[in-house]
């Protein structure tokens, strides 16, 4: 099951690929014929404008100004080095708007991720168990009520919500106000003083209506790996007198691992990049930027100020958090990557 | 079922379970149904609250809509919003429809099968590069989009993209997360049955068609689907790159009624529920497939 | 087998091309004919009032065809950002004054050319407030089609006022205080929770209009030779007044504010009784709410200082892109909608903006304009006494994201008028 029982291998593709004798030449040409476009794309369309989307950090750059010959680089765009990330360890109170807005959106950014996965996940995985134990045909129907929020457009759910949050004509202070018996005038999404735990109540809001858009994405997929489970297994446990909390504790879980993993890892990075529902829901990053993210940052930094070089450079930073995070989440849930 | 040996015994991965009830009964499952309705259905209600309640106020009036306190039941039913806007010169509904799903169905083949292609490759092959290549496009996903809009945008230009269909659908071939998602499902193929297959003189293309996608049915399907709702849902980028009426894709009409500052909720009601319709219909069709995907293959 | 495949995947490829080359735009028209691709904000009475007039051009030009394409507010500055360094702008663009200048040091806009309008000329003919956004460094950059106001006058809802008891609202206040007390009678808190505010004041535009207008008001000036300042006597009176005006009761800072009741939703929606706002809302909300537009009046605010002054903002105009191939052409037909006096005129009428041209403000053109369209009347009035906000390299940065933040939080009560100005004065001047 070695290279070394060949000669070694002369062409480039060959170089590429070192597999058993036998299938060599049809394995070969497999890889060959298929990953080489999908290099060729990607560094096209993904490499290419993410090496210039990032190189932008180490300039000024706006696109309203002409700028140097390269791609609009230099000149009246000039090179500024790390001077961004420098002012960026600038932690004072005096520091300038954009560096304390910075901070504040990492602290908010994580907080909403920090509080959307254990909540997606504490509702989806015992919903998902919960829908496979029930009668086949209920079985259809639960799953697609939970699925219809992920179908709705963000800018139909955020909509959605606002009316729910609102505080005169909302149906949630509608609620609170019939059994208190006297009107309830919260303004869940615009007063800056409302904590709960130390959690801005606007940046609660939202994460509800995400959670709430976004939970039948994993529901999904683990109701799919739950029914790859082998029944074989169930069918003994059940024989064997276990009963359901039992079951879904010490057989369901185990096996559902790797998925659970999977899911935790792809909702952490979404909850990262989530910009459609925010800006819905707070066009400007909320009372006192208390919902700013840093996804918004960005975007508001980039087209509304114009200050694109220090986007790129918060973007960079945020790909960082984003991909530390991942592959601390990995390492703690280690389960099988084989390569 | 012969077996009646605890599956502990046979795999000492799995804990020690004791049983909490005289082994043989079987009555397991049919306990379990009560309680499991009791949480579900309210969990439904309270899913389903904010639709109906969207649903309900598409069928409002802008007057009624905006009434403290607010009603729930519509007290003068109307048609009046989805005339408005099936109407409005400004929007044609039927060229954004078609552009919307030539956009959408093109990207879900073609994500569809690039996923499945290069998620079972990564899965079952080995070769030069696979780890810098697999967490390069991993690290794709991590990027937020914003990076990329002014540079991406300049790349359609320069490729004469800007303003057609094509912008959306060429730069969309590869899709990260389906790439993972495939990946991991393909993971569990049994290599048996490769092999099998090779030996039999099956050529890969051959085994990836025959054999791969089968096995990955329910995962085509639900990715599929997922792929569909999200390339008709998105409004941000086609907004960007496709700036003339005639080839504007159907999320355009939420952001008009839902514009800054005259919001029109009972308008972007409607908006919304015509806008979800398609893919709600495409949801439904694709729940037959994954139901038949899972009792064709057999419990695994 | 692999030969099929390849087949399928490039017969994808072919359908995908194909496909997307049919919805795409043709060829560049031909010679003959030229094509003005114009690029707007939403706003659907603007729009409309300006495709008439496009249509009447076109009649009277049949060689030209003008195409449209609106955005959002917020896509129109992502489509303008991603589009610009492309070259993929339209020819005609619509800007808001204060826009202007940082877009025309880039070079993006043409200038305009003295057969069109010469800066002299349009010193005169334009509204010191409006054409002053539109011109950089002694070159002008663009022709205003409105004069933008959000100070002034407000909203008032007249039913209301005569429910409360007040009689002839119309006739406006002396005195603040006056008003003031208006405002509170017009206010309901049921439970201790604000159902309708008095005087809704507290928007993201309001909010600056207010205090900058105050500053001025009462003698005082916020840009001076030594930069940006609002830490002065006239800073504090003025926002001291604003927080006064919240005390009274006129308006809860908490519950409206931009996040929740803006004020034209609110005020239509019958939650505020009174608003700072506009006249261009009441095309936009008329539809939807006859009941309230027919009760709403105008009525100018008392001047709360010895001078007569209030801030305007250099608001909605056209400009010609740079590297649009038809400058001429384009030209001419901006020079058709805001330099045609009666044309401006229509196109103010349909919008519901006051007019940019001194020529529409007096005179006929402006007794037609207040008949058809009486909420001009009260600001046709005050026009004069605007003055323009001043050059910011950024304004929208120090309206929205530092004015109306800081002023707002101290409305609501947690920052003191002291810290709120020294932040104010400088985060302003940190943003130069």
């Amino acid at each position: 099951m070695t290279a070394a029982s060949k000669a070694p291998p002369t062409s480039f593709f060959g170089k590429l690929i070192t597999l058993r004798p036998s299938r060599d030449g049809a394995k070969k040409r497999f890889i060959g014929t298929t990953v080489s476009p999908l290099v060729l794309y990607m560094a096209f369309f993904t490499l290419f404008p993410l090496v210039w989307g990032f190189s932008l950090a180490f300039f000024e750059y706006s696109a309203r100004r002409a700028g140097g010959p390269v791609l609009g680089l230099g000149g009246d765009n000039p090179f500024v080095g790390l001077a961004h990330f420098r002012s960026m360890l600038n932690f004072s109170p005096e520091a300038p708007l954009e560096i304390r807005q910075f901070h504040l959106s990492i602290k908010t950014t994580l907080l909403f991720s920090f509080l959307v996965l254990p909540l997606n996940l504490l509702l989806t995985l015992p919903l998902a168990v919960l829908i496979e134990s029930v009668h086949q045909k209920a079985k259809g129907l639960f799953r697609t009520i939970f699925f219809l929020p992920v179908l709705a457009p963000s800018v139909g759910v955020g909509i959605m919500w606002d009316y729910i949050y609102h505080p005169q004509r909302g149906l949630l202070n509608g609620i609170l106000s019939l059994f208190k018996g006297k009107l309830v005038g919260t303004n869940y999404t615009g007063d800056p003083t409302l904590f709960v735990l130390g959690i801005p109540v606007p940046l609660l809001a939202i994460i509800i209506a995400y959670v709430w858009q976004d939970l039948g994405y994993n529901l999904v997929i683990f109701i799919a790996a739950l029914q790859g489970i082998p029944e074989s297994i169930r069918d003994a446990a059940r024989i064997d007198g276990v009963n359901g909390w039992q079951m879904f504790r010490f057989i369901t879980v185990p096996l559902l691992k790797p998925t659970v993993l999977l899911a935790a890892v792809l909702t952490m990075i979404s909850s990262f990049t989530v910009f459609d529902i925010i800006q819905v829901m707070n066009n400007d990053g909320g009372p006192q930027d208390l919902t700013r993210v840093m996804v918004l940052d960005i975007y508001f930094n980039a087209f509304r100020y114009q200050r694109m070089g220090w986007s790129a450079a918060v973007s960079i930073v945020l790909f960082l958090i984003i991909f530390s995070i991942s592959l601390v989440q990995t390492r703690l849930l280690r389960t099988e990557w084989e390569y | 079922m012969t077996e009646t040996v605890l599956p502990q015994t046979n795999d000492p991965a799995l804990p020690y379970i004791k049983p909490s009830r005289p082994a043989g009964t079987g009555k397991g499952l049919l306990h379990n149904l009560r309680p499991a309705y009791l949480i579900l259905v309210p969990a439904c209600v309270v899913t389903l609250l904010p639709f109906i309640w969207m649903i309900l106020g598409s069928f409002k009036t802008g007057r009624e809509i905006r009434q403290v306190p607010p009603t729930f039941f519509p007290e003068t039913f109307t048609f009046e919003n989805y005339k408005t806007i099936m109407t409005d010169e400004d929007l044609p509904l039927a060229t954004f429809y078609r552009n919307s799903t030539i956009i959408a169905l093109i990207n879900v083949v073609q994500v569809l099968f690039t996923s499945s292609l290069f998620g079972y490759i990564f899965a079952k092959f080995k070769f030069k590069g696979k780890n810098i290549l697999f967490w390069f496009i991993m690290g794709t996903m991590m990027i937020p989009f914003q990076v990329t809009m002014i540079p991406g945008y300049l790349i359609l230009t320069k490729l004469k993209l800007i303003n057609r269909l094509g912008g959306l659908i060429i730069p969309a071939a590869i899709d990260a997360f389906g790439i993972f998602l495939f990946r991991q499902f393909s993971l569990s193929i049994p290599n048996e049955l490769l092999d099998a297959a090779r030996v039999d003189g099956a050529s890969e293309f051959r085994i990836y068609r025959s054999i791969v996608l089968y096995q990955l049915r329910p995962a085509l399907a639900t990715f599929g689907m997922l792929t569909f709702m999200f390339n008709w849902n998105a409004y941000l980028w086609p907004l960007i790159v496709l700036t003339e009426e005639k080839v504007r894709t159907l999320p355009i009409i939420l952001n008009w009624y839902a514009n800054q500052h005259t919001q029109q909720l009972h308008l972007t009601m409607a908006a919304s529920v015509l806008v979800i319709l398609p893919v709600f219909i495409v949801f439904l069709f694709s729940q037959k497939w994954i139901v038949e995907g899972i009792t064709l293959t057999g419990m695994k | 087998m692999q030969k099929k495949s390849f087949l399928l995947l490039s017969g994808l490829l072919v359908l995908s091309l194909v496909l997307s080359a049919c919805g795409g735009t043709d060829a560049p028209a031909e010679a003959e004919g030229v094509t003005l691709r114009v690029w707007t904000h939403q706003n659907d009475a603007f729009n409309s009032g300006l495709e008439a007039l496009a249509d009447a051009y076109m009649a009277d030009n049949p060689d030209v065809s003008i195409s449209f394409e609106t955005f959002d507010y917020d896509t129109y500055i992502q489509t303008l950002q991603t589009a610009l360094p492309a070259g993929t702008e339209a020819d005609i663009l619509q800007m808001f004054g204060s826009w202007v200048c940082s877009y025309a040091e880039g070079g993006n806009l043409a200038a305009v050319p003295d057969s069109v309008l010469s800066l002299a000329d349009a010193r005169e003919q334009v509204f010191e407030a409006q054409i002053a956004g539109y011109i950089c460094d002694e070159t002008l950059y663009g022709v205003p089609q409105e004069f933008n106001i959000e100070y002034g006058a407000t909203l008032v809802n007249t039913a209301i006022a005569e429910e409360v008891g007040i009689s002839d609202i119309t006739a406006g206040w002396e005195i603040w205080d006056d008003f003031t007390a208006d405002a509170v009678q017009m206010a309901v808190v049921q439970d201790d929770v604000m159902t309708r505010a008095g005087y809704n004041f507290t928007a993201s535009d309001a909010i600056p209009a207010t205090f900058y207008s105050l500053i001025l008001q009462f003698g005082g000036q916020y840009l001076t030779d030594s930069g940006f300042q609002v830490n002065t006597p006239e800073g504090k009176q003025a926002l001291e007044m604003m927080v006064g005006l919240v005390e009274a009761g006129v308006v809860d800072p908490v519950l409206y504010n931009d996040e929740e009741n803006w004020v034209g939703d609110s005020y239509f929606e019958e939650t505020s009784a009174m608003g700072l706002v506009g006249p261009w809302v009441v095309p936009e909300y008329a539809g939807d709410f006859p009941d309230v537009a027919d009760v709403t009046e105008y009525v100018q605010l008392p001047w709360a200082g010895s001078t007569q002054a209030f801030v305007a903002s250099s608001g909605w105009g056209l400009a010609v892109s740079t590297n649009s191939a038809v400058q001429e052409a384009a030209w001419d037909f901006v020079k058709y909608v805001t330099l045609n006096a009666d044309n401006a005129a229509q196109w103010n009428l349909a919008s519901g903006t006051l007019p940019a041209l001194k020529f529409n403000a007096a005179g006929a053109n402006a007794e037609s304009l207040v008949s058809e369209f009486p909420h001009f009347g009260p600001f046709l009035e005050i026009l004069e006494y605007a003055q323009y906000e001043g050059h910011f390299p950024d304004r929208d940065l120090v309206w929205y994201d530092i004015t109306y933040p800081r002023i707002i939080n101290c409305l609501q009560g947690n920052a003191t008028v002291d810290e709120t100005l020294e932040t104010l004065e400088r985060e302003v001047n940190e943003s130069y």
